[in-house]
């Protein structure tokens, strides 16, 4: 069940709102807790009843180790644990890949052999992962199961994130909210209508022409140079508004039922620099990266070149993690690599010789960011590596230039123009329009996260008045006629 | 100032409300308006409808169209002796034109795969059809247009109702595909009190199936000249070699295969089977032979099949069956006039054969001689709205 899917928007959802804060609103706030258990338990099953024991198992193990953990700190305890997830996560998502690679490397006598992959597997994997460490290093305790059940298993972020530390939450479930029902239920709701438009409206719109240069390529089609490139920019800003519009659905369920998410989406494509795009995007994955795999390979501790072999393996895992294939593994490898040369490049930037040249990248750093983001999503929308270098080859110019519809090898089907307006407004919201966490303040988590707005922003802003009410009230209209009539795309980051 | 925020956010609440409730009462017009027009009926309620022979209704959807599903159904009721399958381009084939019971289960095949769903339907009747006359397109054949793959079942369609329905109104009006006047009739209930149609098409454009499977289309007329660009568009498509008109020299032989297989089966349960190619309007035809260097699979279907000594009627030249441009209903779909001369070769041919006419031969040529140079025959229970020259190349109608 998907977060823009008829049937959640207008079924689950308004079931369980209604249910928990009748339940919260008569004061039986753990009736209520039960309620969203409950909930979230048939929103994971709906998709494989079989699944949700698969889920279920994955907690109890984890539970039964965090308890071992809280009456003895053992690191045999945590490593047992961490290994148990690791090979859980290992079987359902990488085994097909691997018996692959091994035929590949002329093992034929292996058959293939895949699974089908859990939903959210990666997600409720790395949650519980960052919650052994945390309890290992004392930084949190849970000795309740239904509460630990509740927060592995919360709906709004079981499938994609953001993944939240147990002590974010832990306390949020706990609290009763009196008293702030209705302006949660404004904000959540707000928010959540925010995410749907974004990729209702905006992502699935742009996707599908990015969908018909890689399809294309992907059927021996090569792209010329400008078809291409569109393809790909188009992709780069599909996955933009598609990643950040459930990360806005997702922070908004949760707010309408009274928890607030971690913020996992920043304008990462107005980033300076590779660091700064991974502190901007996907937020809690790198965190969690940074966290339980930079900082334990020995982070910046043990010299410069232990600190980039860190670096790059990190994102080389971290690109694992997005999907079991080469092109997950080349993309990990493509945003390690910069990072390793953006750390070397801010050591030797300030050498005199070398200040010419820093002055012009400085002055284009965020465009150049953005290219070699969107060079790397190549790699991973791509269904193989074959089509991948297909397109690189297109994008250098290797199966010729078209610079208008006449031209383009997709004359009848690539409405050229229409997708270059789409490029050119998207530019716009991407690099000049507020965020959702500017826009609706309430979703920051404290104030150390506000930013200097300017006037008109702080004008814009949103507030719980008619006008804004009558505004989202239109975009949820336009969005869900829109929902209605256009063709069924998943959210991107399901798959992962 | 807590309860403050909170009553300021509690109104943005109520304004909410206030704001959404229009849309649901939108909706629940939208779903009277569906409702009335007969776009919400099952299948075994149209059948019931339909099939009563007390009315003559024609079923024309704009929402959920599962032709198959819907024309198996019918057969079933009906169990005709004669059965027409194919693509559109068989679709003006009417009972009226035969002598013995007749159903048109065309509008169900586009390619060989669908074709196997269709004569495993037939065959799993209970009553089988004496005769079947398969209208077969040569772009079946065409391995570069459809690549041959492994047949899979058809999948069942998991809904009849899909939640996008109660907007599609919305689009329509937008896009004046009806008007609000249409609308509110609709929802009172009294669109079309002279006819009988269930769906918007038939509703709105007196178009759709007829009770016997064949379809009626729509005549137009408030068409103005020019706005019909381009007749015979598909001249342009053979001309380049795209899409349906992919050139081709040879029929694949896995597709011929499979398609002979189908004959056979059929054959095997006693079923005399008619392999039709259906009439091009003359330009088309024109471009097709004038092109035929590219388009080598036409000649080669017809050598396949006269080897494989199998009864089959040419027509892709509409100068075989004496029919004209006027006769059709764009370069591809011939009219009624057109198919009933069609029918009255292939009795020429099986009389030839010393095997009995299907058609009544004296009836249908006095009606071809009356309506010759339109595209329909008239027929008040579906429109009194009399044919022009919808296709703009001057005929006298």
């Amino acid at each position: 069940m998907a977060f823009d899917s008829p049937l959640f928007l207008f079924g689950f959802l308004p079931v369980v709102l209604l249910t928990v804060l009748f339940l919260q609103y008569t004061g039986r706030w753990r009736m209520a807790t039960f309620a969203i258990v409950a909930a979230s338990m048939a929103f994971y099953g709906w998709w494989k009843p079989a699944y949700l024991l698969l889920l279920l198992g994955s907690i109890v193990f984890n539970y039964l180790c965090a308890l071992a953990l809280i009456r003895r700190r053992s690191r045999l305890t945590l490593a047992y644990a961490i290994a148990g997830n690791v090979l859980l996560l290992g079987y359902f998502k990488y085994l097909g890949f691997f018996t692959d690679t091994l035929r590949m490397l002329g093992m034929h006598g292996i058959p293939h052999l895949s699974v089908l992959l859990p939903l959210g597997i990666s997600f409720f994997t790395f949650t519980q992962i960052a919650f052994l460490i945390d309890t290992y290093h004392g930084d949190t305790r849970e000795r309740n199961f239904f509460q630990y059940l509740l927060f592995v298993s919360f709906f709004p972020n079981l499938l994609a994130g953001p993944i939240a530390r147990h002590a974010e939450l832990a306390s949020q479930f706990a609290a009763q909210r009196r008293g702030r029902i209705a302006k949660d239920l404004a904000v959540g709701l707000t928010v959540l209508i925010i995410g749907l438009a974004k990729k209702v409206l905006i992502a699935d719109t742009i996707g599908a022409y990015a969908d018909l240069v890689f399809n294309g390529a992907a059927q021996g089609l090569p792209p010329l140079f400008a078809d291409a490139w569109m393809g790909a920019l188009a992709y780069s800003f599909q996955l933009y508004f598609d990643f950040s519009g459930y990360s806005d659905m997702a922070i908004g369920i949760a707010r309408m039922l009274g928890i607030q998410l971690p913020l996992n989406f920043n304008a990462p494509y107005r980033s300076s620099s590779i660091r700064e795009f991974w502190r901007r995007w996907h937020i809690t994955l790198s965190r969690f990266l940074m966290t339980y795999l930079y900082i334990p390979l020995g982070g910046s501790r043990r010299g410069e070149i232990r600190t980039l072999i860190n670096l790059f393996l990190t994102m080389l895992i971290g690109g694992l993690w997005h999907g079991a294939g080469w092109t997950f593994v080349l993309w990990g490898a493509w945003h390690g690599g910069f990072l390793v040369l953006h750390r070397i490049w801010l050591k030797i930037a300030d050498v005199p010789l070398l200040r010419i040249v820093a002055v012009p990248i400085r002055l284009f750093a965020v465009p150049l960011t953005f290219l070699l983001v969107t060079v790397g999503w190549v790699l991973f929308r791509a269904e193989n590596v074959a089509v991948a270098w297909t397109l690189f080859q297109s994008m250098a110019g290797l199966h010729g230039f078209a610079f208008s519809a006449e031209a383009s090898l997709l004359p009848s089907a690539f409405a050229w123009k229409r997708c270059l307006e789409l490029l050119v407004a998207l530019s716009a919201i991407v690099w000049f329009a507020p965020t959702t966490q500017t826009f609706v303040k309430e979703i920051l988590p404290d104030e150390a996260h506000r930013e200097k707005l300017d006037p008109l922003t702080l004008r814009l802003m949103w507030k719980p008045h008619a006008l804004y009410a009558l505004a989202f009230t239109a975009l949820a209209l336009v969005s869900v006629t829109n929902l209605f009539l256009a063709q069924d795309r998943a959210f991107i980051y399901f798959q992962f | 100032m807590p309860s403050s925020t909170s009553n300021s956010e509690r109104r943005y609440l109520q304004w909410f409300v206030v704001f959404t409730a229009p849309l649901f009462v939108l909706l629940c017009l939208n779903y009277f308006f569906l409702r009335n027009a007969g776009e919400l009926m099952t299948i075994p309620d149209i059948l019931a409808r339909q099939q009563d022979p007390k009315t003559f209704c024609l079923y024309g959807t704009a929402l959920y169209g599962d032709t198959y599903r819907y024309k198996l159904d019918t057969l079933m009721l009906r169990r005709p002796e004669v059965i027409a399958i194919g693509s559109s381009r068989m679709l003006t084939l009417r009972e009226r034109f035969f002598s013995q019971s007749f159903y048109n289960l065309s509008n169900t095949v586009s390619n060989l795969h669908e074709g196997r769903d269709v004569v495993e339907g037939i065959l799993a009747q209970a009553v089988k059809p004496t005769t079947v006359i398969f209208g077969i397109d040569f772009w079946w054949f065409n391995g570069a247009y459809i690549p041959p793959t492994p047949y899979s079942h058809r999948p069942e369609p998991l809904h009849q109702f899909e939640g996008y329905f109660l907007f599609e109104p919305f689009a329509w009006l937008r896009e004046g595909k009806i008007t609000p006047k249409d609308y509110i009739q609709t929802i009172i209930g009294k669109a079309s009190p002279d006819f009988c149609s269930i769906g918007i098409q038939a509703l709105k454009r007196r178009t759709g199936f007829a009770p016997d499977g064949s379809q009626y289309p729509f005549i137009d007329p408030d068409l103005q000249p020019g706005l019909v660009e381009q007749p015979f568009g598909e001249i342009d498509q053979i001309r380049t070699g795209v899409d349906r008109y992919t050139y081709a020299d040879r029929a694949d032989p896995r597709h011929l295969e499979e398609f002979f297989g189908l004959i056979d089966q059929l054959r095997s349960a006693g079923i005399d089977v008619i392999v039709l190619l259906p009439p091009f309007a003359q330009p088309i035809a024109d471009a097709l032979t004038e092109e035929k260097g590219h388009f080598g699979i036409l000649e080669d279907i017809r050598k396949e099949l006269r080897k494989k000594d199998v009864f089959f009627f040419d027509a892709t030249d509409p100068k075989t069956i004496g029919s004209s441009d006027c006769e059709f209903q764009d370069g591809v779909h011939p009219g009624d006039v057109a198919m009933a001369r069609v029918l009255l070769a292939i009795d020429q041919s099986r009389r030839r054969d010393g095997q009995p006419p299907l058609s009544d031969t004296a009836g249908l040529q006095a009606t071809v001689a009356r309506y010759a140079g339109r595209a329909m025959i008239p027929d008040p229970r579906v429109t009194t709205v009399r044919e022009g020259d919808f296709l703009h190349i001057g005929c006298l109608k």
